[in-house]
């Protein structure tokens, strides 16, 4: 049925943002993780894509978490000499994270995570409609 | 007798699926809002000239004289699905994608409103059908 159909479309929409909220989280909480020893890569920025992936049953495009890749960026230098993990110029390799973009990202997901669910909120309606005719 | 062969009824059954079979494409535009190329799509506009000759015109169904015949009912309209032009596209995201949740977000509530009205034509005329049966004592 198509009001059941837009809802399950909705869910893959609010799982997808999800996964995407779950990640900028991993980026913002790992923003100041520096390697262990002395001259190791800190931690790498991931990416994550969506695709839109045609549904058979259903008949339409849901959307879905495609690959999550890595920021291929530079990493920031800092100049700190008393750093336990700086290296023999006194710098530290920071991550490639920046938290502005970061949080701008975030706030895209949740604006577009809140579209689905008021679609779901409008699918359901028009059900609870429908069903109401049975009633008067 | 079925309700549906009463035009209003009808009418109103086929606006409400054309309504539901929307819903459907809106929820895809806006779950697909941040996927790359993706552009937003719609149903064809329902045809008030072509819901009207379809409730005209008679359909002589061939009868079912065995159970091995083919079953002979209107299929219900499916909709085509329009994809937007790229003229009517007035922003395109770096990454391809052009579903401006705003208008989607309108189109929602528009559908919405619209099956709200079918709704309650399809139920008025319910009341009034049973208004008659009861000849108007309660």
């Amino acid at each position: 049925m198509d009001l059941t159909n837009s809802m399950s479309i909705s869910a893959a929409g609010m799982k997808a943002q999800g996964a995407r909220i779950r990640m900028i989280s991993e980026n913002i909480a790992n923003a100041k993780s520096t390697g262990t020893v002395p001259g190791e890569d800190p931690y790498r920025r991931k990416t994550i894509t969506f695709s839109s992936v045609m549904d058979r049953d259903i008949g339409a495009f849901k959307v879905e978490v495609g690959r999550m890749g890595l920021d291929r960026s530079p990493f920031k230098r800092a100049h700190m000499p008393y750093h336990p993990m700086a290296d023999a110029t006194g710098y530290v390799n920071m991550p490639n994270v920046n938290t502005l973009i970061e949080m701008a990202d975030l706030r895209e997901a949740q604006r577009s995570y809140e579209a689905n669910v008021s679609v779901i909120e409008n699918a359901r309606s028009m059900l609870m409609r429908t069903v109401d005719l049975l009633r008067s | 007798m079925s309700l549906s062969s009463m035009s209003i009824f009808a009418m109103a059954q086929s606006k409400m699926s054309w309504l539901g079979q929307r819903q459907t494409v809106l929820a895809q535009n806006i779950a697909n809002a941040d996927t790359p190329s993706y552009r937003a799509k719609d149903l064809e506009a329902l045809d008030f000239q072509k819901v009207m000759r379809a409730q005209r015109v008679t359909k002589l169904a061939m009868a079912h004289t065995n159970e091995g015949h083919f079953a002979t009912v209107a299929k219900t309209g499916d909709y085509r699905v329009t994809r937007a032009h790229e003229s009517d596209v007035y922003e395109v995201n770096p990454s391809g994608n052009a579903v401006i949740l705003e208008e989607q977000m309108i189109k929602l509530s528009e559908n919405n409103v619209q099956y709200q009205l079918a709704a309650n034509i399809y139920q008025k005329n319910l009341t009034m059908l049973r208004l008659a049966v009861s000849g108007g004592t309660k």
